[in-house]
């Protein structure tokens, strides 16, 4: 592949790589930071990607290698916020039905990293099951835990759980309320 | 019997309709930021790249 070419492909991936940054992240300056170390990591070591593999799940694990080489540094930092976080989860935000961008975000930022990692690789950036686990580093098992934990915990999290209550009666809704309790 | 089928296909047709409203919430607030415009700054940085690349060679 002539560097042209790696150039446009690198480009076209821009912007699903933007997307999983700033949602893994929750914020858009950190995002950026990553992504353009993301470029330049994939510039750097354009050679040993293998052609006919793809390009998608290689970009991905350099950024997903390089916001955890971020993230250690700030681990601290990071795990004072997910603590007022976590203290805020049983509080019921004021609901007008209305959702917006900042709804989502805040809810992803609640995730555990790792079920918030798998869920986006997996329901959001489209790649499979298989390419996650690559990712990531864990059997195949695990992200499909990790998405079914994360989804679980989202629905909670948006109150969209509240969307059953149109369909079965209220044992229904007990044994829904029951089975998130679980996990 | 025929009771508990009904409720478990109830539950679990729920919690289909609960998993299919997580994704495509997420996966509207995805496109949304992937349809943002790709910063200047990036383009910029593999059009260098690219060039510094030509000169080497």
């Amino acid at each position: 592949m002539s560097d042209g070419d790696f150039r446009q492909d690198l480009i076209a991936f821009i912007p699903p790589l933007r997307a999983f940054a700033i949602s893994l992240t929750g914020k858009i300056d950190r995002a950026d930071d990553l992504v353009q170390e993301t470029l330049l990591k994939a510039w750097a070591n354009r050679s040993t990607f293998e052609p006919g593999t793809r390009l998608k799940a290689w970009l991905f694990t350099i950024l997903r290698n390089e916001f955890y080489t971020v993230y250690r540094k700030r681990k601290r930092e990071v795990e004072d916020v997910d603590g007022i976080m976590a203290a805020n989860v049983g509080v019921h935000p004021e609901q007008d039905g209305h959702m917006d961008l900042s709804d989502m975000q805040n809810a992803l930022r609640r995730l555990p990293v790792d079920q918030r990692e798998a869920l986006l690789l997996v329901s959001a950036s489209d790649l499979s099951y298989e390419e996650a686990a690559v990712i990531c580093g864990v059997a195949v098992g695990t992200i499909k835990s990790r998405v079914n934990r994360a989804r679980g915990r989202l629905a909670e999290l948006l109150h969209l759980n509240e969307l059953s209550d149109v369909g079965p009666e209220p044992k229904v809704r007990a044994a829904l309320a029951s089975k998130s309790l679980e996990t | 019997m025929i009771e508990k089928t009904v409720k478990r296909a109830n539950a679990s047709a729920a919690q289909r309709v609960v998993k299919e409203a997580v994704s495509s919430k997420l996966k509207a607030y995805y496109d949304d930021i992937s349809r943002q415009e790709v910063p200047q700054r990036f383009l910029d940085l593999l059009q260098d790249l690219d060039k510094a690349g030509e000169r080497s060679e």
